[in-house]
């Protein structure tokens, strides 16, 4: 194979449209270096964020082909050997408003996020002078949930939050939610439990994409359902 | 993955789920006949339960692994190797089980300790798969291929996955989650046509029809849309529940979206199967659906 | 226009716990102004840990000790008073850490787990699985949502003003709208991270550790600190940089040159692949100078090998690194070894902090904190995981001195700042509608590859002069540098333009100082100066910038109880 096509969904705050590039097929590279390729040297009004360019920022969200990914951490062959094909097309994250281009905003998605008060309440056997105590297993239950690098493809391929009014809170904030009502260092998880029923938690649909796309592996649509259930909970 | 041309796995433990029993009547007749036309054995497990439909893992995780361990351990006590089903979530939440065990002895022990009052233990031998895998890795495409009677062409399907036979790949493990291509495979061998079409992946919204009804039906009534939009005569899927969401609420559905009155029927996976194996229609339980089949394949056919 | 009381500047590690601390308790009007959103900011891409002498790992730890390994790491550069109320309070701040939520490892009695690291006497690196940066980026900005802390995120801080020596205000850019603002305040917290960015394509840093902040208090008259201190780490992936986690070395995995031998014999026979840092990325750099490695130029590389681990122990312990090196240069080393050669990583030096106590600078009201400064606790060289400790501690320190200042001193003459602001507007406007020019990526490019071959891990005076000379027609082609983006909207080329610009400065300021430092010491390593010279050069450099004009000239390094061995 020798050339990528590329089609790139464009967004200037009032026109949308799609815009084509070519790129020279190139092995052992990831996506962030196609599209910077094609911003560099081809279009330099092309925008999309990108940050630590490892997978742990959370910052290179996109579509390709309908499937969100990061771009820092997916390498071309990857996207190119799942869709059989040699043409590659980029949209922003759906479920997203879209600033500019490839770029998205978070900070609303955040906003909301403080409805399930996403940080730790400290319990009483605990202290600023003291810290607290916790044992590798309590720590075990958190490990995985607090691994989220709010990087929004589970929110961009959530089939709930597609079809919802926006009432629906994103993946990410139930399991933000999950994350602290299951740290034993936390006080009180009833307000979390009711902000997340608010959020309307028992629309979620449970067809399992965002388990599937999260980069770090977390389970959250088992978060949510411990959420439901109130397992390993307080 | 794929199996080549001759030695063929011809027995399994069957898990048929509750919806085949009555609801979906039709998938469990069409899976039977499917199963004897080609030589394969199915032996349901005596004393199976409900695999907990993914709610009861919204409300107590433990008993949810503890009720399919024991259909697993049923199972085992049959002397199967694999276990079968022909329902996407009854095949998650199985391998769910068989697989977070695997990993798990400390899990695999708790369960134990609760199946221990029923007399039976959960060993962790059998393998859970599903017709839609069967065929392909254990059957053989080109085995398949030979039985075919009546080659569909003319047909044109859309492939509806149906979240729980690609997701979560951890689980199910079987194809890429985010291009499978199994289906579409079966569908090439078959004769018949898939369509490319904009919810070929996406969720039928089954699981939450009682707090997310309007949701759901937006679900059905766009997936409906875009297959009939991309020329499909039929729907297939290798799941029953997504087949009731489409073949049940597709009328609802139009109406909530003004979509117009065209209905798509909607068929199961064994049943196109069966098709091109030269069953007819009516031996295939197709006369039982809500929204009318027959006419459809017939005229695409002709 | 827009009033605050405290402005801080970067959503990282120092900048959050800087902002949280300068509003608790009080009713200060405080806003973080932040070119990503905060959880993007590199502190997140620390792994190992985070260094505090709490005796949890071994009870024979102590401050005394942490003390020690800190100022002989620094080659004796370090401000031994700033090192000891760095590590005297460093244990405390672990446990207010552990208050907020802060998810560490812990260990069979419940508390926070430590681990041994390089450098270190006794193991005292806090950590959380190999995420510890990503973890306390996470648990600060949950705290700054509880407290309503206010962000304005990808806002880019352009200019500070100043009048005779005099802060008034900022001037910065709302990237969404494209509308350049004026900010009056009273005191501000400079925390705008590391500049990796000026090796271009050779650092683990993220593509926006550009020192923005550093680059315009140096504009605005307040020096730079020991900026020809880099840090280079010895592992990161041919191609791209990033890092191949240390514990590949750890593990017993062989550097390989082009003859397929284990050329740290050559260096450090006793020691091997498990010698320091710095002596390691020398190594690697000679044997590429002596013609041993692989590839040219700068893609030259030599190889990383732990196929004789095997695969189990890959996968168990190394599970991480073989990811990132599948992902990053498709190779998986189960069965290839894997090009590697140093990055940059870590910038010792920056904008130089007079008062370690307040993170005060020169200048009253500014204050900075975290990489973007230096206190100086490192000195010529910074221990692993002391770096994050080192950014939250100093983060609360200038957050409570940025507070006390503000309390103290009024507020700026809105009429410069507005002054200020046109300026910029004009600046933005004229670029915007620029037809062509010098490719400024182009200039880029050529920075990193003059830094990296000149400025790099092995130094003679005669190369760094050429770097100067290099850089400074950089800068002159920067004057016609081209934009290329006419959007008012989200114009991302011209903060990659404000980037650049800040970049060059910053490179200018390294040079000055590296060729002007006539001895090796830490991660400075002459050929021409091979040993490190007391005598002469137990002091920091300071670099002052006046318009166009850079000024060499030295401070004291304040030594108390080590004395220099």
């Amino acid at each position: 194979m020798k050339t990528i096509f590329v089609s790139i969904k464009r967004f200037d705050g009032t026109n949308e449209w799609y815009q084509d590039y070519e790129v020279p097929y190139e092995k052992g590279k990831t996506i962030v270096w196609l599209l910077t390729k094609i911003r560099e040297e081809q279009d330099v009004t092309l925008n999309f964020t990108v940050s630590c360019l490892h997978a742990i920022c959370g910052a290179c969200g996109v579509k390709i082909n309908g499937s969100s990914y990061l771009t820092c951490s997916t390498t071309l062959d990857e996207v190119l050997e799942t869709f059989k094909t040699d043409k590659l097309t980029f949209e922003p994250m759906a479920n997203f408003k879209v600033i500019r281009d490839l770029v998205v905003e978070f900070d609303p998605k955040f906003e909301r996020m403080k409805e399930v008060s996403p940080w730790l309440k400290p319990a009483s056997h605990g202290s600023v002078e003291t810290g607290f105590k916790q044992s590798e297993t309590e720590f075990e239950k958190i490990s995985s949930s607090s691994n989220c690098i709010l990087c929004g493809l589970c929110t961009s391929e959530c089939e709930q939050l597609a079809k919802n009014d926006g009432r629906y809170l994103d993946p990410f904030i139930f399991n933000k939610a999950y994350r602290f009502a299951a740290d034993s260092r936390d006080a009180d998880s009833t307000e979390r439990i009711v902000a997340s029923l608010e959020g309307e938690l028992w629309k979620c649909v449970h067809c399992m994409k965002c388990t599937s796309v999260c980069p770090k592996e977390i389970d959250i649509a088992e978060n949510i359902a411990f959420l439901r259930s109130g397992y390993n909970l307080k | 993955m794929e199996k080549q041309k001759g030695d063929k796995q011809m027995k399994y433990s069957f898990f048929p789920g509750c919806v085949l029993n009555d609801t979906a009547s039709e998938l469990m007749i069409s899976t039977k006949k499917v199963a004897e036309v080609l030589g394969i054995e199915l032996v349901e497990i005596d004393g199976w339960s409900c695999c907990g439909v993914s709610h009861t893992g919204d409300i107590n995780p433990m008993m949810t692994h503890t009720i399919n361990a024991r259909n697993l351990a049923l199972a085992e006590k049959m002397g199967a190797n694999k276990v079968l089903t022909v329902c996407n979530t009854c095949t998650l939440m199985l391998r769910k089980t068989e697989l977070k065990t695997k990993k798990n002895d400390k899990l695999r022990a708790e369960i134990n300790a609760s199946l221990e009052s029923t007399g039976l233990e959960y060993k962790g031998t059998t393998q859970v798969t599903h017709l839609l895998w069967a065929l392909i890795e254990d059957y053989g495409l080109e085995n398949l291929k030979e039985k075919i009677k009546r080659p569909l062409n003319g047909l044109k399907v859309a492939n509806y996955y149906g979240c729980h036979i690609i997701m979560p790949p951890k689980f199910t493990g079987f194809e890429n989650w985010r291009n499978p291509q199994s289906m579409e495979k079966i569908v090439d061998l078959l004769g018949a046509t898939s369509v490319d079409f904009e919810d070929r992946l996406s969720c039928c919204g089954y699981h939450a029809m009682s707090t997310s009804e309007k949701e759901g039906m937006r679900m059905i009534g766009q997936g409906a849309q875009t297959a009939k939009e991309a020329g499909a005569d039929v729907i297939v899927t290798p799941c029953p529940l997504c087949q009731m969401q489409f073949d049940d609420h597709q009328h609802s559905a139009n109406k909530q979206l003004s979509n117009g009155d065209n209905l798509i029927p909607v068929i199961h996976l064994p049943q196109l199967i069966g098709l091109a194996l030269g069953i007819t229609p009516e031996e295939l339980g197709l006369k039982k659906h809500t929204i009318e089949v027959i006419p459809a394949i017939e005229k695409a056919l002709k | 226009m827009l009033v605050f009381d405290v402005v801080v500047i970067g959503a990282g590690g120092a900048g959050m716990m800087a902002a949280l601390k300068a509003g608790e308790g009080n009713d200060l009007k405080v806003a973080v102004l932040s070119k990503v959103l905060p959880t993007r900011s590199a502190t997140g891409c620390a792994q190992g840990g985070m260094n505090a002498a709490l005796g949890n790992r071994d009870r024979s730890d102590s401050t005394e000790q942490h003390f020690k390994d800190t100022v002989k790491g620094s080659a004796f550069l370090a401000d031994q008073d700033a090192v000891n109320f760095f590590v005297s309070e460093m244990p405390d701040l672990m446990k207010e850490l552990d208050y907020m939520g802060v998810p560490f490892d812990r260990d069979e009695n419940g508390n926070i787990a430590q681990r041994p690291f390089g450098g270190a006497s006794k193991p005292r690196a806090c950590y959380s699985a190999d995420k510890i940066g990503h973890v306390v980026l996470h648990a600060l900005y949950e705290q700054c949502l509880k407290n309503d802390v206010n962000f304005l995120n990808e806002w880019q801080m352009i200019s500070m003003v100043v009048e005779d020596g005099k802060f008034h205000g900022l001037v910065a850019l709302d990237i969404k709208s494209g509308e350049i603002h004026p900010i009056n305040c009273k005191s501000v917290v400079i925390a705008t991270g590391g500049f990796g960015r000026v090796y271009y394509s050779r650092t683990t840093n993220p593509t926006g550790s550009t020192g923005d902040g550093t680059a315009i208090a140096f504009d605005a008259g307040i020096p730079i600190k020991d900026p020809e201190f880099i840090q280079f780490h010895p592992t990161g992936l041919a191609h791209t940089g990033i890092l191949l986690s240390e514990a590949c070395r750890g593990d017993g995995g062989y550097l390989l040159n082009n003859k397929g031998e284990r050329f740290m014999k050559k260096y450090d026979p006793d020691k091997m692949e498990l010698s320091t840092r710095d002596v390691v990325a020398r190594s690697i750099e000679q044997e590429i100078k002596d013609g041993f490695g692989f590839g040219e130029g700068m893609s030259s590389h030599v190889l990383m090998d732990v196929r004789h681990l095997g695969k189990d122990h890959i996968m168990s312990r190394l599970p991480g690194a073989r990811e990132t090196a599948l992902i990053f240069e498709g190779i998986d080393i189960i069965t290839d070894p894997v090009p590697i050669r140093p990055a940059c990583h870590y910038s010792m030096g920056g904008i130089h902090v007079t008062d370690y106590k307040t993170c005060a600078t020169t200048m009253d009201g500014v204050h900075a904190a975290g990489e973007s400064c230096s206190v100086s606790v490192h000195g010529a060289n910074r221990l692993g995981a002391n770096s994050v400790s080192e950014v939250v501690f100093f983060g609360k320190y200038a957050g409570v001195g940025a507070r006390d200042t503000a309390m103290r001193r009024t507020l700026g003459n809105n009429e410069l700042i507005q002054k200020e602001t046109k300026k910029w507007e004009a600046e933005f406007k004229r670029l915007r509608e620029k037809k062509d020019g010098i490719n400024m990526f182009e200039i880029r490019d050529r920075m990193g590859a003059t830094m990296w071959n000149n400025l790099g891990i092995y130094r003679n005076g005669e190369d760094m002069e050429a770097a100067l000379i290099e850089i400074d027609q950089l800068l002159e082609a920067y004057k016609d540098a081209f934009v290329g983006d006419s959007a008012k909207e989200y114009n991302k080329a011209f903060i990659n333009y404000l980037e650049i610009g800040n970049s060059l400065k910053l490179a200018k300021a390294i040079s000055i100082g590296a060729i002007e430092r006539k001895e090796s010491r830490g991660s400075h390593s002459r050929a021409d100066y091979q040993k490190r010279n007391d005598q002469e050069f137990l002091k920091h450099t300071l670099i002052y910038k006046n318009g166009e004009d850079y000024k060499l000239d030295y401070c004291p390094v304040v030594v108390t109880t080590y004395q220099p061995e």
